[in-house]
């Protein structure tokens, strides 16, 4: 039924297919619009699909090996390499797996809503190109097994960000916004070059297996650590390197930042990749744990406190997103810190890690969902201030649910999603120090006052006078807020069927560098 | 207006000030007191008009207040009693053709139970509850 | 099919949780019902009491977004004042804080 082109190609095609989209688009777009629009929503549904197709076989079969340009595609140490893997190798384990789920369903969703929420712009032959070069940027990021390979990633999807964040030239801020995540995300690449440099200095290879057999912790290995937490954290928006997070993701046309959600939650997956599996237990468990508790401590707090204050709505959700960036920093942190002690790992570590990571799956589904809404109200109403919204509950009244299901999901609340992961977060966080979870409770309930404020101001009030003309969002994009708000009431109500599922192989494959070894090198 | 029958005996009251000197004001709270305790009924005070079956009007109606009073008499939701309590409220009482007076109370809204005194005793209010449950009782029997 | 999630000291059952506020929510209901409806839609029974003053216009009554949680920030006062303009817009000292943060783990992670 499904073509042995697919069974052993899909890696590569989840990549190669929005790429070559991407840069097909302006040509189409030369000669119809429309079927431009069919052109970017038929490659989105593609990769989606591949991406579905090859996550379901990871989960179904095992890790994915996939090299570029060998015989067969799983011949990872050619006979005569000397026991070396030579080429670009995708690694598709059981967490790449749960990462690219998460893209293909926010992709899908995200230009589904885009189609019709920036189909009346302007400059639309570099939009598209744009949007599914970042998507494919975000698939090669999770894919891969190569450290060099995960830059070039990295680098192509700050390009496509930074240049999607200033799409809305007309009104100069996004300009300066996407200038300062591009300036920022650059940094993030050079430390992340020094980073490969180190390490093919020391040990003659680039692939994640080969550095990770070959690890011995020296001076130039710690450094290189320091220098992966300083710039994936920057990318992934934990405080204290969080500073461009509002600004780009406020001034990005919506679509495109609750895409930039995802593509943090990719830094943050390289994070996570590089620590467990790129170092695990040759590095000091314990602190390295306990700098990203402490990341996550401070991303948590400094996030919903500073998002209470604000009065433009989408750079109030872009602080509630650093905060939310820190429960998972908080929950793989405390995984990670009790990384030597097995007993503890087996009480409350791999709860944590799976509490994190669970964590990754909704924020990336519910706030996607929140920016969505927030873009169709902005569409609508044709301001970002707070201050001068109200009674909008009169007439967009899908937008008001789906905004309550995400706001809901977000705080933590029964039944949806974000309550499911949150509890595993702290309950186990508990177990290892009381004291973060209670901090982690009260940001919890911070980000409901904050969202309270936020319902409330644009949706409750009476009708005003100034918004009669309103309607409803147009179809297109309740199409895509619908989506992601059925998975948050689907992911909340069978909580454990997706733990055991998606989120367990997930935290196993990450604790257990041993296996991702042997795909690779084959039990040597 | 037609009550049921727990209507009958407790009613929730709403006092309002419309201007009085505070004297039946003490008087009214000295009647839902221990002492007396209509409370044992089901007779309380409330704080909201929303929640009354029964508005005690105390005072003469000032200009400034016969506004509010008349406002605050449509809120209360049917079926409704309007108790005047005090002489203030039948014709003005000690302040009788005062400059600042909109009239006595039946000038602004009706008043179903009228209770003198000056201010009048607990026993003369408990009378006037009486005399108003003995009117919602002929409604009641009137279709 | 497990629908309890179990985290490691404790159990989260959405759909039994589900079960027992839909029974609440029904129990409430029959309760609700046994009331009067008490007033007349449409008269000036529905309107707010705000001890018998009108209603002020709508405009004039909407508190906007920025005053909602004055009691918090005032309160607060003493974090903001450091944190917020720590959010200074300029990009050079966004790059300052990545540097900096990076010297401290330095600091932390390389000599410890």
């Amino acid at each position: 039924m499904i073509p042995q082109f697919l069974w052993d190609h899909a890696p590569a095609m989840t990549v190669a297919v929005p790429l070559l989209a991407a840069f097909l688009c302006p040509l189409i777009g030369k000669f119809t619009a429309t079927g431009r629009k069919a052109w970017v929503l038929a490659a989105a549904a593609a990769t989606s699909a591949l991406a579905l197709f090859t996550a379901w076989r990871v989960y179904t079969l095992g890790t994915w090996v996939y090299v570029f340009g060998a015989t067969v595609p799983n011949l990872s140490v050619p006979p005569d390499s000397g026991g070396i893997p030579i080429r670009i190798i995708f690694e598709v384990d059981a967490m790449s797996a749960l990462m690219l789920v998460i893209v293909a369903i926010v992709g899908f969703s995200v230009i589904l809503y885009s189609l019709s929420a920036d189909g009346k712009r302007s400059g639309l032959e570099g939009y598209y190109t744009l949007f599914l070069l970042l998507i494919a940027s975000i698939v090669g990021m999770v894919s891969t097994g190569d450290l060099f390979n995960f830059f070039v990633f990295f680098e192509i999807s700050g390009l496509a960000s930074a240049a999607l964040v200033a799409y809305r030239v007309e009104a100069g801020r996004a300009v300066e916004a996407g200038l300062k995540y591009f300036v920022v995300s650059t940094l993030a690449g050079i430390f992340m070059l020094f980073v490969i440099a180190i390490l093919y200095g020391q040990y003659n290879a680039l692939n994640i297996a080969m550095l990770a057999s070959r690890m011995q912790f020296t001076m130039l290995d710690k450094i290189a650590l320091v220098l992966i937490i300083g710039a994936l954290a920057t990318k992934a928006g934990s405080v204290p390197m969080h500073f461009w997070t509002p600004d780009a993701y406020a001034l990005a046309p919506s679509s495109v930042t609750a895409l930039l959600v995802v593509a943090s939650q990719a830094s943050l997956y390289g994070l996570f990749r590089l620590i467990f599996t790129l170092y695990n237990l040759s590095l000091n468990a314990a602190t390295v744990g306990w700098v990203l508790i402490i990341l996550g401590v401070l991303s948590m707090f400094v996030g919903v406190t500073m998002a209470i204050p604000q009065k433009d709505v989408k750079r109030l959700m872009a602080y509630h997103a650093i905060s939310q960036t820190g429960y998972m920093l908080l929950g793989v942190g405390t995984g990670l810190a009790v990384l030597g002690n097995v007993a503890m790992l087996d009480a409350f570590g791999r709860m944590a890690m799976e509490g994190g990571i669970f964590h990754i799956i909704n924020h990336a589904i519910y706030k996607g969902l929140l920016f969505l809404t927030a873009g169709a109200i902005i569409y609508r109403v044709g301001t970002r201030d707070m201050n001068r919204m109200g009674g909008l509950g009169h007439r967009m009244k899908w937008t008001m649910i789906f905004f309550m299901i995400g706001a809901l999901a977000i705080a933590g609340i029964p039944p949806f999603n974000g309550f499911a992961s949150k509890l595993m977060i702290y309950e186990s966080v508990y177990l290892f120090n009381p004291v973060l979870a209670i901090i982690a409770m009260v940001v919890s309930i911070l980000t409901l006052a904050s969202f309270v404020k936020v319902f409330h101001s644009i949706f409750m009030g009476p009708q005003l006078p100034e918004y009669e003309h309103v309607e409803e969002a147009p179809t297109a994009m309740l199409w895509g807020m619908g989506i992601l708000a059925a998975l948050v009431i689907l992911f909340g109500l069978f909580p454990q069927q997706v733990v055991d599922s998606l989120i367990t192989p997930a935290a196993n494959a990450l604790l257990d560098q041993s296996g991702y070894l042997a795909s690779i090198l084959g039990g040597a | 207006m037609k009550p049921t029958p727990s209507f009958n005996r407790s009613l929730w009251v709403f006092h309002l000030n419309s201007g009085s000197c505070n004297g039946c004001e003490i008087e009214i709270v000295a009647t839902l007191m221990p002492r007396y305790d209509p409370e044992r009924f089901g007779i309380k005070l409330v704080g909201s008009p929303k929640h009354a079956d029964v508005i005690l009007v105390t005072g003469p109606v000032t200009k400034k207040m016969a506004d509010r009073v008349k406002r605050t008499y449509e809120q209360v939701p049917d079926p409704k009693v309007v108790m005047c309590v005090g002489t203030c409220g039948e014709s003005g009482g000690v302040f009788y053709d005062s400059y600042s007076l909109a009239g006595p109370i039946d000038d602004v809204i009706p008043v179903d139970v009228y209770v003198s005194g000056c201010p009048p005793r607990p026993e003369a209010i408990i009378h006037g509850v009486v005399k108003a449950l003995a009117k919602l009782e002929r409604l009641e029997a009137a279709p | 099919m497990a629908l309890t999630l179990s985290t490691g000291s404790g159990f989260w059952n959405p759909v039994v949780w589900l079960i027992a506020i839909a029974v609440v929510v029904v129990v409430v209901y029959l309760v609700w019902r046994r009331g009067e409806a008490g007033y007349t839609a449409g008269s000036a029974q529905v309107k707010p009491f705000i001890s018998g003053n009108a209603e002020p216009a709508k405009k004039v009554a909407q508190m906007p977004a920025s005053n909602l949680y004055w009691g918090f920030t005032e309160a607060l006062s003493g974090y903001y004042s450091r944190v917020v303009p720590a959010h200074t817009g300029i990009v050079t000292d966004y790059l300052l804080w990545v540097l900096w943060v990076t010297a401290a783990l330095f600091l932390l992670v390389v000599i410890t």
